[in-house]
């Protein structure tokens, strides 16, 4: 990064430290007992569980200041001024990545993980991690990226409005059935994508391989080895415990 | 008496190790491991540890710290092949060994740079170990005498060094970064009074940031989003034959060897530097040191044995303060030191008196990795070398699925994961803005000892800040930390400045007189 962008980021960040700085102290002096008594002991300032908050917040707004003095100095300030003001332009390749990647990572974890069967939801996420970037191409990516988040938010709608209830209610498995019906729609949909192109399909092939092998490998590993209780065990780990204890 | 006792002590635990066949088979496998770990551009060796920690809280203590001691020296020096073979280091730590590594590889000499690195990494490994068990029984009795005063300013001290000499952009901006870390340190009840702060009344947060799934989110995430989103790819791999240990070669460089190990061990032991700036400054000292300077660069033999060496030596280097006083001196022993509290390990002065045997222990396990790292570094070089053919797109996913399933195994709680993705993505954002981030998590392991030790300090005091004066450790570490801030404002750094250009232009002067006269 160049110094008078990595400036302009400077000039905003020393902004936010010092807001945050201020944040602080004020949370500490409202919500932390300086001398006031607490659990039957009565505090002097020096023993206070505020002394230490103060002290870093204070030292906080300190570095926020000298870092805004030095982003002024080296022209920071100036350039933000000056890109606020021009237009913005479109998406770049590496910003559609940086959004991918934080899809996927922000779905996994607070999304599917405490809701969905494990395995399932481990699966789901190492398809889409691998298929949004091993097949390579922007195109690509902005097609099964848009797949992604709509199936993704009709999820969060089912899980926000609390109708996921009612269906595992109804049929044993049913939000597990159909986030596996959504793993199958992105390989179908990705199948489609990759038409006739030979070397794509078969980085199609391995993110599917990629997808199902370490899952089945990790998540028994840790269920039966070390003997970790999973998030969520639906459906498949049902399945898998099935399997185990059947040879028992 | 003491040292013959010590010794003895030191080899009864060697071969008590290395004779269970269980141990060895660990111990080569978590080399093996580290290697591969380590040769794979955007691995870390500090997220190997953090993930094989989370794997070893079932396991007793000694088996985790020969796993996790045979992970961490195993992945510094498997960072050497990505280097060398396709000219992408493997770890941070490897970056100076590409310097000559891959000339080399281009002139046909893969296999014996390989050889070259194998050695200097297991000398390396050897002058850490041999300072660790002569310098930390030292420094731990050294440190019984210190008090909370000590302790407040040592932690601080901690994070200060470390953010001054990790910060690449502004020195500050490393400060800043372990200001952050104190911050996410004070979030749970506090540890004399329990009182709640900054937990806006969610229970969760209660206990506190549960530092291994912190450290897993701050070293784990940002690395995949930055090599996925950079698109880093791997080139062809150099073919090689045979990897030799090349003992001709070390022999003529044994001064090299000496200077590099030394730089290595003293970097070490500086909290919260790693074995990437070990590397740097043994290849910056051995380039002004030789000869024949103008070969680095192009394939100089020295240059990848100073690095080498340098990172390896490091490794025994940062376990002194960390068993010792309590602090990291690395990345990855920020991860070990996670490791020891899960296994209820207090690392700090009272080691030695709750675990007399640890430090002989660790030592002992560091032998056995050394050597377990040399074997399998000659025999199956070739081998792991074919894994930087997989594609970071596939290997990184897996990656994120391991640091989940790490963070969430330690105690089952889906909460870990709420806190392991804000602080992996704040982490991402302020490293690329230029902040490092070792001091941020030095400060959330330090910010507990800083906020207990100020506060018993001034209990003891009674509000008095004059024992920082009067006891000479305080008063030296406050003095250091003080010119550390000061030496930043720009009034003070002319005059200093100004200070050294006269102090030299008058040197500069004599000696032109001397010469002419």
């Amino acid at each position: 990064m160049d110094k008078v962008e990595l400036r302009k980021k400077d000039f905003i960040t020393s902004f936010i430290l010092i807001a945050f700085g201020i944040f602080m102290i004020l949370y500490t002096f409202t919500y932390i007992p300086m001398k006031d008594s607490w659990g039957g002991v009565m505090n002097v300032w020096y023993v206070s569980p505020g002394l230490f908050p103060v002290c870093i917040g204070s030292l906080i707004v300190l570095m926020g200041m000298v870092l805004c003095r030095r982003a002024i100095k080296d022209g920071g300030a100036e350039k933000f001024f000056q890109d606020f003001l021009r237009k913005k332009r479109g998406i770049s390749e590496k910003t559609l990545r940086f959004w991918g990647i934080l899809l996927v990572i922000l779905t996994y974890i607070y999304l599917y993980i405490p809701r969905i069967d494990f395995f399932l939801s481990t699966m789901l996420t190492l398809m889409v991690f691998i298929s949004f970037f091993y097949l390579n191409r922007p195109d690509l990516l902005k097609k099964l990226f848009s797949f992604y988040l709509s199936g993704s938010i009709l999820f969060l709608a089912l899980f926000a409005l609390k109708i996921d209830r009612g269906l595992n209610a109804r049929f044993l498995y049913s939000v597990d059935l159909m986030v596996f019906l959504l793993f199958l729609a992105y390989i179908a949909y990705c199948r489609v994508l990759i038409q006739g192109d030979q070397e794509l399909k078969r980085r199609w092939r391995v993110s599917i391989l990629m997808s199902i092998l370490p899952s089945l490998f990790l998540i028994p590993s840790f269920k039966y080895f070390l003997l970790v209780p999973l998030p969520v065990e639906g459906g498949f780990i049902e399945m898998m415990n099935l399997i185990r204890y059947a040879f028992h | 008496m003491f040292v013959l006792e010590r010794l003895w002590d030191f080899y009864i635990t060697v071969f008590n190790t290395a004779l269970n066949v269980e141990n060895l088979l660990l111990l080569f496998g978590s080399v093996i491991l580290g290697i591969t770990f380590g040769a794979l551009p955007g691995l870390t060796a500090t997220l190997g540890v953090g993930l094989l920690t989370t794997l070893t809280y079932g396991i007793n203590t000694k088996t985790a710290m020969i796993t996790l001691l045979g992970m961490y020296v195993g992945a510094i020096y498997g960072g050497s092949y990505g280097s060398i073979c396709v000219n992408i280091p493997g770890t941070a730590a490897a970056a100076a060994t590409a310097m000559d590594g891959y000339p080399l590889a281009c002139k046909g000499e893969a296999g014996r740079a390989l050889g070259l690195t194998t050695t200097a990494s297991f000398i390396g490994t050897m002058v850490g170990l041999f300072f660790l068990a002569v310098f930390a029984p030292l420094v731990a009795k050294l440190a019984l005498q210190f008090t909370s005063f000590e302790f407040f300013l040592l932690a601080f001290f901690g994070i200060m060094i470390s953010g001054g000499l990790t910060g690449q952009d502004l020195v500050y901006k490393g400060w800043i970064s372990g200001l952050i870390g104190l911050f996410l340190s004070i979030i749970g009840r506090d540890r004399l009074q329990f009182f709640p702060r900054f937990t806006f009344g969610i229970s969760e947060l209660d206990g506190g940031l549960e530092v291994v799934p912190v450290l897993i989110g701050a070293f784990g995430i940002p690395q995949i989003i930055q090599v996925i989103r950079d698109q880093l790819s791997v080139g062809e791999a150099k073919q090689f034959q045979r990897v030799l240990p090349e003992l001709r070669i070390i022999a003529r460089h044994l001064k090299t060897i000496i200077r590099s190990a030394l730089i290595g061990v003293g970097i070490g032991a500086i909290p919260g530097i790693g074995e990437d700036i070990a590397a740097w400054v043994s290849y910056g000292t051995a380039k002004k040191a030789s000869k024949n300077p103008e070969m680095f660069g192009k394939g100089a033999y020295e240059g990848v044995i100073a690095c080498e060496t340098g990172n390896n030596a490091c490794i025994g280097g940062a376990i002194i303060p960390l068993l010792t006083l309590g602090i990291p001196g690395s990345p990855p022993a920020v991860m070990l030191l996670g490791a020891l509290m899960i296994h209820n390990v207090t690392p700090g002065p009272m080691l030695s008196i709750e675990h007399p045997h640890f430090i002989t222990e660790i030592t002992a396990i560091l032998l056995l990795a050394s050597f377990a790292m040399f074997i399998s570094g000659l025999i199956l070089a070739k081998q792991v070398v074919k894994v930087l053919r997989i594609p970071p797109p596939v290997f990184l996913p897996i990656v994120l699925i391991l640091c989940v399933i790490g963070s969430y195994a330690l105690g089952t709680k889906v909460v870990n994961l709420y806190l392991m993705v804000p602080v992996g993505i704040l982490a991402y954002f302020i490293q690329s803005m230029g902040y490092p981030i070792a001091p941020l998590v030095i400060g959330v392991i330090l910010g507990p000892m800083a906020d207990e030790n100020l506060r018993r300090a001034l209990m003891v005091s009674q509000g008095s800040f004059l024992p920082f004066f009067t006891r000479p450790v305080a008063l030296l570490l406050l003095i250091i930390i003080v010119w550390m801030f000061l030496s930043q404002v720009p009034f003070v750094k002319r005059a200093t400045g100004g200070l050294k250009n006269k102090i030299f232009k008058k040197k500069g002067n004599e000696d032109s007189k001397r010469v002419n006269g």
